[in-house]
């Protein structure tokens, strides 16, 4: 009995070690609802970007535990590389960005990815186990407004144009995104693109030129009460954002507020990614508040603004843009493909099909270094972007 | 050369005169200077504390006033705000404008909704599908209009939202004909406050921040704090804030850090505003200056002391010298002067030396010419009279002799008689001859390492049975239980004991004890020295008449004797064999109360 004691405490801190050496092997990755469905979470592996769920059935890891709001990943031997190898990731989904950024503070999550800066500051100011790592963001990554073309509302030309000169891009570029760091974005592709049409318009704010376009059209504000109506019909809509989002429940307030001014009465609505994504497929929207990335290839422009492209959710079309997508493929001719490219770019500044707001120069990963090396690469044509978790090494023993 | 050695006394009288003039010069020059640095530098200490103490509530109060500010701010606007919106003909749009600009440009708004007085959410900048309709709850709707009537405002308790942040529900009326129509409520966020208190932190390590009446932060230079939901728990603070009171304080915190702090109330929230800074920080400059003081002081007294050292070797070495000087003169090295090293009052000190010695030779020699006649005087008394006294009695007994040859019947009887005792008188003559011959030219002693208990108790083997018969008993007692040896010359030892041993017998006429006693004892070499010696101790104590006090000086001279028939050699030969054995003999007595002779001999190991 007492040998069965003796043996006991000794054990027990050996135990307790062990659980702890497991816990500090795990990688705590911190999500948003409003920006990913946990149901379409992609894991980057040194296998390649890997569908957690849908691509469960892969040599890499395998999911131990799953539910709406946390996924648990482990690694299998194959996949480990030594002893100081993550031996599994916790994917947590938070509602909130604030949540979040408390998480990161408290050491509950030991990465995340932030598109503010303010929040990634923030939390690097806090706590100083978190690191910051500023990472370029996507190429031709556009923040926009999308618009169900589907509503009466949005299927004149000179109505979105009126919208479009109605927000207030420089505001939500200085003040929104604090430190300024992204570009003003007049179509898919930003100015730094070899196919970026330079000739396209700007739509600069102009509520004077919103509210005489408007007024052209015919809406008024008859019982003032601070909203247009035509035909008894009032100029308002909703408008869907990432939920939890900082900077996107912030940039529709500012939408808000630069509409309300035209008397267009904008109702933000923050949604869950999954809940964006259905609605969008199913066409239950007015408006949307979303990031698309786009290729400097046609199928990229095809897919979203095409009348039968996969992405085009907004049932956008324009004959002169599909005359364009029939040249581009009849033609063999680079340059003239270029100039097609540049004119599909033309067609969709015309049409405003949506309302380009940004593209952003940086986001920000954000890592517990305290816990973690190696996470980054230092060097080659990834150099700065986050490595895959297999490739972490976990630091220890760290009090 | 020996005479030069350094001995062990001189090294501790060297060193004992340099320890005292150190000691002195630390008394005199030390010790005044570190008090005088540690006042000083306790009353700069002082000085300093006070200055930071001060600044540190000057900052306590700036920032409470910054807060307070910015709370008087959120307040004020809401109720310009209210004013607006419950002025006449203002659109719905407009509200909706208004309330999401403020929302926008004014960072400490978190919410900001128009509610009806029965709880429904008239317009609100939180963004939902607007499907729900959304209601307060009735007992906050209740709080806030009883709060109107009293304060015509409404100002909650702060509370951690979902996201782990403080929250603070402030609301005000929207009064129409001075009807409250409707609530203009805000949720304000304290987080704004956050850069405010880091604005006023103190130093690296310094802490600012803002708290509840119940301990919870509301704002912490260190965020985590107010994620965690952590606490301030000093008791005697959180009081000092409810009763209004601002204060400078030096406390030691949980973590058992000494901060220096100060602490102001803040507005009517019953919140209070804290910096606080470690002491080792915050008076690091005092710290500094103390440390720099000290090593000042440090370097100074070691320059002091150094200097002090060597002066004071410059002033012992002449010392060391005359010392070296008077100690080769006192062990008979008369021809030794010392040398005058210097020009001062320690050569001028070596110079009466040397003419002290020069005088005490020539008063030596003096003394020396006096003893030689004082002794041949006594030596002429002596003979002359030693010698006389048979020289008549020969010379009588002869004449007497003369007369009986002359006789024509000589009486042979008579004759014989006569020769007998011319024989006896010039064998007197002879045995004084022969005494004095033993005091004035010694024999050479011949050393060889012997038992000295052993020759002792021969000597007195050879004394017991005359002893007895004279009604004498010898007592032997001996300490040691072995044997103890020494290198001296057996036969001079011997007449050593039995010269004592005959002298304590004759003081005895009426009989009485000899009490022999026999010891090792260990000694200092010499009174002011740290050398030990082993040594013999014999000590013979007789119940005789005793010496009296004047004649105890003179027991040991030469031609001494109180007894009739004493020649007075007997004892002068015992001291003077002591001597050459490098020993020493002593005497203690009173009359009629016998006398004790103690012999003393230097310890040698056996071969």
């Amino acid at each position: 009995m007492f040998r069965l004691l003796l043996l006991t405490l000794l054990v027990l801190p050996l135990s307790e070690s062990k659980a702890q050496l497991r816990q500090r092997k795990t990688v705590v990755f911190g999500e948003l609802i409003g920006r990913t469905d946990s149901n379409e979470f992609k894991l980057l592996t040194r296998n390649g970007v890997i569908p957690v769920v849908r691509g469960a059935q892969n040599k890499t890891f395998e999911i131990v535990e799953r539910s709406q709001m946390r996924i648990v990943v482990r690694f299998t031997e194959q996949a480990r590389r030594d002893s100081r190898t993550p031996g599994s990731v916790i994917i947590q989904f938070f509602e909130s960005e604030r949540k979040l950024i408390s998480a990161l503070i408290l050491d509950e999550v030991d990465v995340a990815y932030l598109e503010s800066e303010a929040s990634a500051f923030e939390v690097q100011k806090s706590n100083n186990n978190i690191l910051p790592l500023p990472i370029s963001a996507d190429k031709n990554k556009a923040k926009m407004v999308v618009y169900n073309h589907r509503n009466p509302l949005f299927k004149n030309k000179k109505q979105r144009e009126a919208i479009s000169y109605g927000i207030n891009h420089d505001y939500i570029i200085n003040r929104v995104l604090s430190a300024g760091k992204a570009t003003i974005a007049r179509g898919p592709f930003d100015d730094n693109s070899p196919l970026y049409n330079s000739g396209m318009k700007s739509y600069r704010h102009d509520p004077r030129l919103a509210l005489q376009l408007l007024g052209n059209l015919g809406w008024r504000d008859k019982n003032l009460d601070g909203i247009l109506e035509k035909k008894n019909r009032k100029f308002k809509f909703k408008l869907l954002y990432q939920k939890g989002m900082r900077l996107d429940e912030a940039i529709s307030r500012v939408i808000k507020i630069n509409l309300i001014k035209l008397g267009v009465d904008v109702q933000p609505i923050p949604v869950t990614k999954r809940e964006m994504s259905q609605r969008l497929r199913e066409g239950a929207f007015d408006a949307a508040l979303i990031e698309q990335t786009f290729t400097e290839e046609l199928a990229s422009i095809q897919a979203f603004f095409g009348r039968v492209g996969k992405l085009n959710f907004m049932a956008f079309s324009n004959p002169k843009l599909e005359n364009y997508f029939e040249f581009y493929q009849a033609t063999d001719s680079k340059a003239q493909k270029k100039t097609l490219i540049k004119s599909m770019q033309q067609v969709i500044n015309d049409e405003q099909p949506v309302t380009f707001l940004y593209f952003k120069w940086l986001t920000h990963y954000l890592v517990n270094v305290n816990r973690f090396e190696n996470f980054r690469y230092m060097e080659g044509l990834n150099s700065g972007k986050i490595k895959p978790f297999e490739e972490w090494r976990t630091k220890f023993p760290t009090p | 050369m020996r005479l030069m050695k350094t001995s062990p006394d001189k090294i501790r009288l060297h060193k004992r005169l340099l320890t005292r003039l150190l000691g002195s010069h630390i008394l005199i020059v030390v010790i005044p200077l570190f008090i005088t640095g540690k006042v000083l530098v306790e009353t700069a200490k002082d000085s300093i504390t006070e200055t930071i103490l001060t600044r540190n509530l000057e900052f306590a109060s700036r920032s409470t006033r910054f807060v307070d500010l910015k709370l008087t701010t959120a307040g004020e606007l809401l109720r310009t705000l209210a004013q607006f919106l419950a002025t006449p003909g203002v659109t719905q749009g407009a509200q909706g404008l208004t309330i999401n600009t403020l929302l926008t440009e004014f960072d400490a708004f978190n919410e900001i909704s128009l509610i009806d007085t029965t709880g429904k959410i008239l317009l609100s900048t939180a963004f939902d599908d607007g499907n729900a309709q959304r209601i307060t709850s009735p007992d906050f709707i209740s709080v806030i209009l009883d709060s109107f009537k009293t304060k015509n405002r409404f100002r909650g308790q702060a509370y951690t939202s979902a996201e782990r942040l403080p929250m603070l529900d402030i609301a005000e009326p929207l009064l129409v004909f001075g009807d409250v129509v409707g609530i203009l409520h805000a949720s304000v966020d304290l987080k704004a406050m956050w850069d405010l208190v880091e604005e006023n932190i103190i130093g690296k390590k310094g802490e600012a921040f803002i708290f509840e009446d119940d301990g919870s932060y509301i704002a912490h230079s260190n965020r985590k704090m107010v994620y965690s939901e952590a606490r301030f728990t000093y008791t005697e603070v959180l009081q000092a804030i409810q009763a209004g009171e601002s204060k400078s304080i030096i406390y030691t915190n949980a973590v058992g850090v000494e901060m220096a702090a100060a602490y102001a109330p803040i507005g009517e929230y019953g919140w209070g505003a804290m910096l606080q800074q470690p002491t080792s920080e915050a008076f690091e400059p005092a710290i500094r200056m103390q440390r720099r003081v000290f090593q000042f002081l440090f370097l100074s007294a070691l320059l002091a002391s150094l200097l002090a050292y060597f002066f004071s070797r410059w002033l012992v070495e002449p010392v060391k010298l005359l010392v070296s000087g008077m100690e080769r003169f006192s062990a008979g090295d008369m021809s030794y002067r010392v040398p005058k090293v210097r020009d001062d009052e320690v050569g001028a000190l070596a110079e009466s030396f040397n003419n002290m010695a020069e005088r005490l030779i020539a008063v030596q020699n003096h003394l020396k010419r006096a003893e030689v006649l004082e002794t041949l005087s006594k030596l002429a008394s002596v003979l002359s009279h030693e010698i006389r006294n048979p020289l008549n009695s020969m010379v009588i007994n002869m004449q007497i002799l003369k007369r009986e040859l002359h006789r024509d019947s000589i009486d042979k009887t008579k004759v014989e008689k006569f020769y007998g005792i011319l024989e006896a008188e010039i064998r007197r003559v002879d045995k004084l001859v022969g005494d004095f011959l033993l005091v004035a030219r010694p024999a050479k002693i011949e050393k060889h390492i012997i038992k000295i208990n052993k020759a002792l108790d021969e000597v007195v083997m050879l004394q017991v049975a005359d002893s007895l018969n004279k009604g004498i008993r010898i007592e032997r007692l001996y300490d040691t239980g072995k044997s103890v040896f020494a290198n001296v010359d057996p036969e001079k030892i011997r007449q050593v004991f039995l010269n004592i041993i005959i002298n304590a017998v004759q003081a005895m006429p009426g009989g009485g004890k000899l009490q022999i006693s026999l010891k090792e004892k260990t000694l200092r070499a010499s009174p002011a020295s740290d050398s030990y010696k082993r040594v013999i101790v014999i000590s013979f104590s007789d119940t005789g008449q005793g010496i009296s006090r004047r004649d105890l000086r003179k027991v040991f001279d030469f031609y001494f004797s109180t007894k009739d028939s004493g020649s007075g050699l007997g004892l002068a030969v015992v001291q003077q064999i002591i001597d050459e054995h490098q020993g020493e003999i002593s005497v203690k007595s009173a009359v009629d109360k016998g006398a004790t002779f103690t012999v003393t001999l230097p310890i040698s190991e056996p071969t």
